[in-house]
């Protein structure tokens, strides 16, 4: 399982120089004029409508595997619009953000990257171009190309005039890069992907010493970077500036802004790059670090007792104590289900402070032997007789082996479930970052979580027999609801399935 | 005992020559050089260079067989060489006063060591004949070519340029086979990277039966030879026949001698 590295907000994404750039480009008079123009322009000649008849369309469907990945990198971007995905013919192992603020934006990738590149890559690749739309990089980016156009075609000053334009906004076409890097960084979780992306972009395998020694090489920085030569470059060079990303993400994540705001991307990013560590205190922090993104719980608890007293040269970071609490509360860790409730009970990193979710949470830490000498404030829940028999006939019915016993456990850690219950069914998946997801039939009620925003939920089984079971399509297809809550995916044929034993129990409810 | 320095004018075909001659007589290039834009290219294309690409250090096989030809073709300094990602197993020559050699990482992947020695001879004798330099200058010509307000004007300005990078190709070619001192490794370097591999293990270079009855083909027919001539109106590419073709004349030449 992953450790989640938190959100990353817009301003700390956008790097300091792309500001600065930015500001300059716009002070030009004209400037918001023509903006204004080519985004009329533009809104006219839209890619959009075209694409889908140009280039290969990925969805779960076509291309589940990147679809997936797409998925999960715009919801670590925060980013609630799905845009379009597009495959196309390509060697270069680039993708491309295109369309307008009014028309709606899209993503084309080459059909190398999809068959070169692995999932951290890929993820770090559509980051970027999230990042390339999240920053609003399109428009300045359409407009350059637009003016560029219209320049070409005035006899005589048309390259001078191309010149100085290009030349002019060279400082903010590089800037934008590192802003797009810094999203990748956020997208793929880590800043080894981002750099592995853009070492394969140049041609070398992130593997091997050469890609250690970029860190190394020294850029030589141009007086003025020559119009003529930049549009060449630009339009030639799909690895153009990789070496400078390479050493300004890598500056990024070790730098102290990355240490104060996100200690936990900064430490995570030095355990992956195996960074030596600066001094005792800083090594013990380290190796908690790697200990927890290997899946040790006690160590992902200890390091989040830290984030939240500040200790040991950690600062005091609740988001980073949040993260780390959910991630071994979800590996069945009591204490941190314990630190969980706390922060639901006051509100911390906005967490909810759900009454229901409490209980779940302190049933599940005290079954799992929470070591406290406060009593458990909830009693045992009344147990459901005609599960075992009714589960038992489906699987007779249809074939269906029982969940092993290492499947069972991992769902009930994952899903908050009370040790001491006995799990009859459950129908889990897991995302490419080791979580769970899913559905599960215990003794005592239904256990799940459906998705990466949400944590376990719980149904008590006299509340499923008191609400009324149904199914109803979302955003995410159909759903087979109890109540208020969404409890699984409706699939298309329920023989044997979860949702057919939801039928059934509900069948048989008294009240039914 | 050491080889004696390969010069320019060993290797330099007699068509490179004339065309050179006549761009920089229509365009008086060589006075351009002294205006000082030189520098200001070379300041952005190190720049680009350095930043987008991994600079080979010292230790590298690739900067050790370019050390090795810098001494055949008496290059007193080495130009900076590059590795990057290209489609292409060509070597690109950049800069103005300070050469820079550009090699594609699918060529260092394939770990053909007689083929990399090659593509190294011909850039650094490309350098040596000072390539980049004009190739540099043509671009730019090349770019403004589209704001030329005199009808055919940027299409005949083009024409010579492409007559001139096929030129030079068949003197780079001339410069592997005087630096490798093999027929047969200098005529495989001009069909790898477009002949697929599995098919030029099957080759037996400057014998019957292999390319040469493709070279004779496209020689002799009329049809063949217009074509070839009009198309060439439009593309840089030297046909490999011709190039093929040409090298033999050159070795043949050279044996008799």
């Amino acid at each position: 399982m992953k450790i989640d590295f938190g959100k990353l907000f817009d301003a700390e994404m956008v790097h300091p120089l792309e500001y600065e750039s930015a500001k300059a480009c716009q002070s030009v008079a004209v400037y918001d004029w023509l903006a204004k123009q080519a985004a009329q322009i533009k809104k006219n000649l839209t890619d959009l409508p075209e694409a889908a008849a140009r280039w290969f369309p990925v969805n779960q469907f076509t291309s589940p595997r990147l679809h997936g990945l797409y998925m999960l990198a715009l919801k670590r971007l925060n980013c609630a619009e799905e845009y379009p995905l597009f495959l196309k013919n390509g060697y270069d192992l680039t993708a491309k953000a295109l369309g307008s603020r009014s028309e709606g934006h899209m993503i084309v990738m080459n059909d190398a990257c999809a068959e070169e590149l692995n999932d951290g890559e890929l993820l770090a690749l559509l980051g970027q171009q999230i990042g390339h739309i999240r920053g609003d990089h399109i428009q300045q980016l359409e407009l350059l190309d637009l003016l560029e156009s219209s320049a070409q075609s005035i006899p005589m000053m048309g390259t001078i005039i191309g010149k100085k334009l290009w030349s002019y906004f060279a400082d903010w076409l590089v800037a934008s890069q590192y802003t797009a890097d810094r999203a990748a960084v956020f997208a793929a979780q880590s800043v080894y992907a981002v750099e592995s992306l853009l070492l394969r972009q140049i041609g070398l395998d992130p593997a091997s010493p050469e890609a250690k020694a970029l860190e190394q090489q020294p850029v030589k920085q141009a007086k003025g970077k020559s119009g003529v030569f930049f549009i060449k470059s630009w339009h030639e060079m799909p690895a153009f500036g990789n070496v400078e990303r390479i050493q300004e993400v890598r500056a990024w994540v070790r730098s102290g802004e990355m240490k104060k705001d996100h200690p936990q991307v900064y430490y995570q990013c030095r355990v992956e790059e195996n960074d030596p560590a600066f001094s005792p205190e800083d090594e013990s922090v380290l190796r908690l670090h790697a200990s927890a993104m290997e899946g040790d719980a006690k160590a992902a608890v200890k390091l989040a007792e830290l984030y939240v007293q500040g200790k040991e040269a950690l600062p005091v970071c609740t988001a980073a104590a949040a993260c780390l609490f959910q991630y071994a509360a979800c590996q069945g860790d009591p204490l941190a289900m314990r630190y969980l409730i706390g922060f639901m009970q006051h509100g911390i990193e906005n967490m909810e402070n759900d009454e229901r979710r409490i209980e779940q949470l302190f049933r599940a830490a005290y079954s799992r032997k929470l070591a406290t000498s406060r009593p458990n404030p909830y009693g045992p829940l009344p147990v459901n007789e005609s599960l075992r028999a009714l589960v038992g006939n489906l699987e007779q019915k249809y074939g269906v082996s029982s969940p092993d016993v290492e499947d069972l456990q991992r769902a009930k850690d994952a899903f908050w479930i009370p040790q001491d219950d006995d799990v009859y069914s459950c129908s889990v998946c897991t995302n490419s970052d080791g979580w769970l997801f899913g559905l599960a039939a215990s003794s005592t009620g239904l256990y799940g979580r459906t998705d990466e925003k949400s944590l376990p939920f719980m149904i008590k089984w006299e509340e499923f027999e008191a609400r009324d079971l149904y199914s109803r399509e979302t955003d995410d297809g159909w759903w087979i609801f109890s109540g208020p809550a969404r409890l699984i995916q409706k699939p298309k044929d329920m023989h044997g399935t979860m949702a057919e034993l939801l039928i059934l129990l509900k069948k048989a409810c008294p009240s039914s | 005992m050491n080889r004696p320095v390969i010069e320019v004018d060993d290797y330099m075909h007699p068509e490179e020559r004339a065309v050179t001659n006549r761009i920089v007589a229509l365009t008086q290039m060589d006075s351009w050089a002294e205006s000082g834009m030189g520098e200001g290219l070379d300041d952005t294309n190190q720049y680009i260079c350095s930043a987008s690409y991994y600079a080979v250090p010292s230790r590298h096989m690739i900067a050790r067989e370019a050390e090795a030809a810098a001494e055949l073709f008496g290059l007193g300094q080495l130009p900076k060489l590059y590795i990057a990602r290209k489609f292409s197993y060509d070597l690109q020559l950049s800069g103005y006063h300070e050469p820079t050699v550009i090699v594609p990482s699918a060529l260092v992947d394939e770990h053909d060591e007689g083929m990399i020695r090659c593509r190294i001879c011909g850039a650094l004798a490309g350098v040596k004949a000072g390539h980049h330099q004009l190739e540099y200058l043509l671009w730019i010509i090349e770019n403004m070519s589209g704001s030329i307000p005199i009808p055919f004007a940027s299409q005949a300005a083009c024409t010579l340029l492409y007559e001139w990078k096929r030129a030079i190709r068949y003197s780079q070619d001339r410069a592997v086979y005087l630096a490798t001192g093999n027929l047969e490794e200098a005529l495989r370097n001009i069909l790898y990277g477009t002949v697929p591999q599995e098919t030029l293990k099957r080759f037996t270079f400057g014998s019957n039966g292999t390319f040469d009855p493709q070279v004779r083909r496209y020689s002799k027919g009329l049809v063949e030879k217009t074509v070839g001539a009009f198309a060439s109106l439009m593309q840089d590419y030297a046909y490999l026949p011709e190039r093929y073709s040409r090298l033999i004349q050159f070795a043949e030449g050279r044996s008799g001698q």
